[in-house]
C-alpha cells in the first residue's frame, strides 16, 4: 500500500458535510463541497487537515515507534519530502527585506468564532489555523511531522500517546507552552460542560495526563487509529489557559494561540485581520521560511459575492481568492495572476440512492432496487466531461469513495471503477428488462423515471442539468428538484427522492466509517451491507497500517459492487494569487494554502 | 394632536403582533432541525445532547409559551442568542445597523435629490423632450435589476477607473457606490411620483391665480405647486425608506457592505433563526415607526389633516 501515498497534497481542510455546507453556501455557487472547501480550503498554513500516516512509516499509531522531525523518512513515498530537519533549535532566519505588507485573502463568509472548541465550521477553522498550532501536522507525503510536539511515540498496545513539547514555547500573550497547556487544551475539548461539537472526534481520549513540563500522556478508552490525523487538525490546536481563563466566553472573540499569527482585530461581517508573530519558529518541512511570517499582516475578509470577488482581486484589494469554478477563466493566464492548483482534494462528490426500510430490511427504492439500474446510471455519466466543461478543473476524477488526498486513496481503483461506456449501460437496462420505447425506457407499463435531487447552488444545478441529459441519453428519466442547501439535507430522511448528487469532506479516512453511520441514502450503507461495516469498523481500529489500507481499499470494492454511490470526483480548490502584488504564497501539506513563505515586495 | 399620536401608536400594536407571529412561525415551519444545523455532519449530536439542547435553548416547551417569552424578551430587547455565533442578536444588529443607517440615509438623500428634481422639472417642462428623456431614464431606473445595476456600477468606478473601492465599509469612500446604486434605483419611482403629483397640482386654480397675479413662474412652481405637491411626495419617501431597507439586502451583498441587509442574507443561508427574527422584527418595527412620522408630517404640511 505504500504507494498509495504517492499523493502530493491536497487541499482541504476538514470539510464536514453539513457545516461546510452550511457556510459555504453562502455566496458561492460551487459544486457539493467544493464551495465548502473553497471557503475553508487552503485556509492552513498548518497543515490542519489530516489524514493517517501513510502506511509502514513510523508515524502509525500503535507502532510503537518514535518519530522525531530530523528523522521523518518519506517512507516508500514517490515524493521525497522537502523535509528539511529544521527543528526547534533552528534560529530566526527571516529576512528581514521580506517584512512587511499583508496578504487580503477574499472568502464568502464570516467567522462565527475563534475558539477552535465551539465550532466545526471550515470558515472559522481557515482564521483560526493560523492562531493555533496543533500537536502534530502533516508534511507534503501526508507523514505526520511535529509542531508544538517536538517527538511522539505510541504505546505498543496502541492505547496511549506520549508527546514531548518543544522547549521555551509561548503563547502569543507570552505565558508558557507547556504540557499543562496541553492538558488544559483536551481537558477542555473532552469535558461536556464546554460542550464542543468537535468532541466526538477525540472521544477516544480517555484521559490526558502532564508527566512533567514538557511531556504530556494520552491516554485513551480504545485503540483509535484516526486520533492522530483528527488531531493534527486545527480543531485541537493548543489553547493558551491565561487566554481562556481572563476571556471566559469571550474568548472566541479574543483568541490567544501560539501559531505564526496573531489576533488583533474582527470588524464583525467585514474583516478578521492577524499580524506576524514576530517571535515565531516555524517547523513545517514545506516551508523555506524557518522564523516568524514575512507578512505584517494577514487579512480574512468577506465577500459574499462571486463578482464582487473577481472585481477586488482585479482592483488589488484582495490578492488571494479560493476561485470559483465559472470565474477561472478571467485570471488563468494573465500575467497578473498565478494559479495554484492542486490535484488532491479531502472531498468526494457522488450520486447516491435512498435506502428504504420495510419490515426491518433495507433496500433501494424503485427503480433502483435492481443493481443493474445502479450500475447503467454508472456507465451513463461522462464525468470527466463535467469536470472540463462545467468545474473547469476544479475538480479531479474519482472512481471510489475515498477522496484523492487522503490516506488510504488509490488510484488503482480505477480499474475496478465504472468507466464512461453508455453502451454498456443501455445493454444493462436492456438485461433489467427496461426496453426502450420513445425517449424514456419502459418495464411492465412502467416509465423508467425517478425523483432527482441536489441543491440549488448555480454550477451544482449545471452539473446536475447535464447528469440529468446524460442519463436522457440512455432513456432514463431523472426529474431533477433542487432546494436551497439546508431544506435539502433535511428533506433527504424524506426518501422523496430516489436519487440525489451530493458531497463530504474530512481529511481522515474514517471519513469512509462517518459517511455510512448517518440516517439516508448512503448514510444507511453499513446498516445495508455488514461487510462494509466490518471493513470501515477494522480500519478505524486496527493500529497496523497496512491492515488499515487494506480494509479501505476492501470496503471501496465492495462499495463499487453494491454500485451503492455512483463516485464522480473530488473537488479541489483552486487559489488564484495576485502574483504582481504577493510572493511566495505557495501549497502547503495537503494542499492548503500556507502563507508563511508569502510576502510582498514593497 | 396627541390624540392623533396616540391612536396611531395604539394603532401600531397589532401590527406589530402580526409580524411578530408571522415571523415567529415561518422559521418553525420550514423544514429541518436546527439542531442539527447546529452540528457537523461528521459529528452528529447524541440524542441525549439534543434533548439538553432542545432543553436549553426552552424548545421543548409548548410553542405558545416559547413565543411568549419571545415577546416578552423582545420587549425588553433580549432576542435571544444566535445559533450561529452564540452571541445576543441584539448585539450582532447593533454591529451593523448604524452602517446601514448610513447608508439608507445617503442613498435617501442622493434619491430624493435626483428624483424630486427630475419629478419638477419634468412636470415644469411637461410634454416637451427634457420630460421624455427623464421619464425614460426614470422608466429604465425602474425596471432595472439593483444587483446588476451595484455590479455595472462596480465595474465602471472601481475597476475601469479606480476611483472607489470595491467591498467593505472603513472610509467614506466605501459609502459611495452602494449610495449611489440605491440612490438611483430609488429616485426612479420618486421622480415619476413627483412628476404626476405636480402635474396634479399644477392644473389647479390656486396655481393659475398665482400665475395670474403675475407670480415668477419658479416662484408659482416652488412656493405654490411644490409645497401642495408634498403630501404624496412624502408619502413615497416614507414607503421609499423601507424600498431602501429591502434593496440594502442585495446591495450590501453586493458592495460586501456589512450592514443589517447582508447579515440578514447570511443568516438565511445558514438557518440562523434567531437573527433573521430579530432582523425581520427590527425591520418591521423601523417600517411602522417611519409611517408614523410619515402620517404626523402630513399634520404639518396639510391644515386639512392637522384640524380633522
Amino acid at each position: 500500500m505504500s504507494d498509495t501515498n504517492n499523493t502530493q497534497i491536497e487541499p482541504g481542510t476538514q470539510v464536514k458535510r453539513r457545516t461546510l455546507l452550511r457556510f459555504g453556501v453562502v455566496g458561492a455557487g460551487m459544486a457539493l463541497v467544493a464551495p465548502l472547501l473553497a471557503a475553508c480550503g487552503g485556509s492552513s498554513s498548518t497543515s490542519p487537515t489530516a489524514t493517517t500516516a501513510p502506511g509502514g512509516t513510523g508515524a502509525t499509531p500503535g507502532a510503537g515507534a518514535t518519530v522525531a522531525p530530523a528523522e521523518t523518512p518519506a517512507a516508500g513515498g514517490s515524493e521525497s519530502s522537502p523535509t528539511t530537519g529544521a527543528g526547534t533549535g533552528s534560529t530566526e532566519t527571516v529576512d528581514r527585506t521580506k517584512v512587511g505588507g499583508q496578504l487580503i485573502l477574499g472568502r464568502s463568509g464570516d467567522s462565527d468564532t475563534l475558539d477552535p472548541q465551539h465550532t466545526t465550521a471550515a470558515i472559522s477553522h481557515q482564521v483560526f489555523s493560523q492562531i493555533y498550532d496543533t500537536l502534530i501536522g502533516r508534511n507534503m507525503n501526508l507523514e505526520f511531522e511535529p509542531i508544538v510536539s517536538e517527538s511522539y511515540e505510541a504505546a505498543a498496545d496502541g492505547l496511549s500517546y506520549t508527546f514531548k513539547i518543544r522547549k521555551d514555547l509561548k503563547f502569543h500573550d507570552g505565558t508558557p507552552l507547556n504540557a499543562e497547556a496541553v492538558k488544559f487544551t483536551f481537558d477542555r475539548v473532552t469535558d461536556p460542560k464546554t460542550a464542543a461539537p468537535s468532541a466526538s472526534w477525540v472521544d477516544a481520549i480517555a484521559s490526558t495526563d502532564a508527566v512533567d513540563e514538557v511531556t504530556v500522556r494520552m491516554n485513551l478508552n480504545k485503540v483509535f487509529s484516526p486520533l492522530l490525523g483528527n488531531i493534527s487538525i486545527a480543531y485541537f490546536g493548543i489553547l493558551s489557559p491565561a487566554g481562556v481563563e481572563k476571556h471566559g466566553d469571550d474568548f472566541g472573540k479574543n483568541p490567544v494561540g501560539s501559531g505564526p499569527f496573531v489576533f488583533k482585530e474582527w470588524v464583525p461581517g467585514e474583516r478578521i485581520t492577524l499580524t506576524r508573530n514576530e517571535d515565531y519558529v516555524n517547523v513545517r518541512s514545506y516551508n523555506d521560511n524557518k522564523g516568524a511570517p514575512y507578512l505584517e499582516q494577514l487579512v480574512f475578509r468577506n465577500m459574499p459575492e462571486e463578482q464582487t470577488q473577481v472585481a477586488a482581486m482585479e482592483t488589488g484589494e484582495i490578492n488571494l481568492l479560493a476561485t470559483p469554478a465559472q470565474q477561472i477563466a478571467r485570471f488563468d493566464g494573465k500575467s497578473d495572476y498565478t494559479l495554484l492548483k492542486p490535484d488532491q482534494s479531502t472531498s468526494i462528490s457522488f450520486l447516491e440512492f435512498s435506502l428504504v426500510e420495510t419490515d426491518g430490511k433495507l433496500s433501494y427504492m424503485a427503480p433502483f432496487d435492481d443493481l443493474k439500474v445502479r450500475q447503467a446510471v454508472a456507465y451513463a455519466i461522462d464525468a470527466d466531461t463535467i469536470i472540463e466543461r462545467i468545474l473547469q478543473g476544479t475538480a479531479v476524477r474519482n472512481y471510489g469513495v475515498m477522496p484523492t488526498g487522503n490516506w488510504g486513496y488509490t488510484p488503482d481503483l480505477e480499474k475496478f471503477g465504472y468507466h464512461y461506456d453508455p453502451k454498456k449501460a443501455n445493454d444493462l437496462l436492456d438485461e433489467a428488462g427496461w426496453t426502450k420505447s420513445g425517449d424514456v425506457r419502459q418495464k411492465d407499463g412502467k416509465k423508467l423515471e425517478f425523483v432527482f435531487w441536489t441543491w440549488n447552488a448555480t454550477t451544482q444545478e449545471r452539473i446536475a442539468q447535464v447528469i440529468q441529459g446524460q442519463l436522457g441519453e440512455v432513456g432514463i428519466s431523472a426529474k431533477l428538484e433542487t432546494m436551497e442547501v439546508a431544506t435539502l439535507l433535511a428533506r433527504l430522511k424524506e426518501n422523496s427522492s430516489a436519487m440525489d448528487l451530493m458531497g463530504w469532506g474530512w481529511s481522515e479516512s474514517d471519513l469512509l466509517f462517518m459517511m455510512t453511520d448517518g440516517d439516508g441514502q448512503f448514510g444507511l450503507y453499513q446498516k445495508y451491507n455488514p461487510d462494509y461495516a466490518k471493513a470501515v469498523v477494522a480500519g478505524r481500529s486496527t493500529s497496523d497500517m497496512d491492515e488499515r489500507a487494506a480494509a479501505y481499499l476492501e470496503a471501496m470494492k465492495i462499495v463499487l459492487a453494491d454500485c451503492a454511490a455512483v463516485s464522480l470526483w473530488s473537488a479541489v480548490t483552486v487559489w488564484t494569487v495576485r502574483s504582481a502584488s504577493i510572493k511566495g504564497v505557495h501549497l502547503g501539506a495537503q494542499g492548503a494554502v500556507t502563507y508563511l513563505d508569502a510576502y510582498q515586495e514593497l | 394632536m396627541a390624540k392623533f399620536i396616540l391612536v396611531r401608536l395604539l394603532g401600531t400594536i397589532p401590527v406589530l403582533l402580526g409580524v411578530s407571529i408571522l415571523v415567529f412561525s415561518m422559521v418553525r415551519l420550514v423544514p429541518g432541525d436546527p439542531i442539527d444545523m447546529m452540528f457537523s455532519n461528521l459529528a452528529p449530536p447524541s440524542p441525549e445532547q439534543k434533548k439538553a439542547i432542545r432543553h436549553d435553548m426552552g424548545l421543548d416547551r409548548p410553542v405558545y409559551l416559547q413565543y411568549a417569552s419571545f415577546v416578552s424578551n423582545a420587549l425588553r430587547g433580549d432576542l435571544g442568542k444566535s445559533y450561529r455565533t452564540k452571541r445576543p442578536v441584539s448585539e450582532e444588529i447593533r454591529n451593523r445597523l448604524p452602517n446601514t443607517i448610513k447608508l439608507t440615509l445617503a442613498s435617501l438623500a442622493v434619491s430624493t435629490l435626483i428624483g424630486v428634481v427630475a419629478g419638477v422639472v419634468a412636470a415644469t417642462f411637461k410634454n416637451t423632450w427634457i420630460d421624455f428623456v427623464s421619464m425614460v431614464v426614470a422608466i429604465i431606473g425602474v425596471s432595472i435589476p439593483g444587483f446588476w445595476l451595484g455590479l455595472m456600477i462596480m465595474m465602471l468606478f472601481s475597476v475601469k477607473l479606480g476611483w472607489f473601492p470595491v467591498a467593505g465599509a472603513e472610509t467614506w469612500k466605501h459609502l459611495v457606490l452602494p449610495t449611489i446604486t440605491l440612490g438611483v434605483l430609488a429616485s426612479a419611482i420618486l421622480a415619476r411620483m413627483t412628476r404626476s403629483a405636480m402635474l396634479d397640482v399644477l392644473n389647479q386654480d390656486y396655481v393659475r391665480t398665482a400665475r395670474a397675479k403675475g407670480l415668477r413662474e419658479w416662484r408659482v412652481i416652488m412656493g405654490h405647486a411644490f409645497r401642495n405637491a408634498l403630501v404624496p411626495i412624502i408619502t413615497i419617501l416614507g414607503l421609499q425608506i423601507g424600498g431602501l431597507l429591502s434593496g440594502a439586502f442585495i446591495i450590501e451583498s453586493v458592495f460586501a457592505y456589512p450592514g443589517i441587509g447582508m447579515l440578514a442574507v447570511q443568516a438565511l443561508a445558514t438557518r440562523d433563526f434567531p437573527l433573521i427574527q430579530g432582523i425581520v422584527l427590527l425591520v418591521a418595527v423601523i417600517y411602522v415607526l417611519v409611517n408614523l412620522a410619515v402620517d404626523m408630517l402630513y399634520s404639518v404640511f396639510d391644515p386639512r389633516v392637522r384640524n380633522s
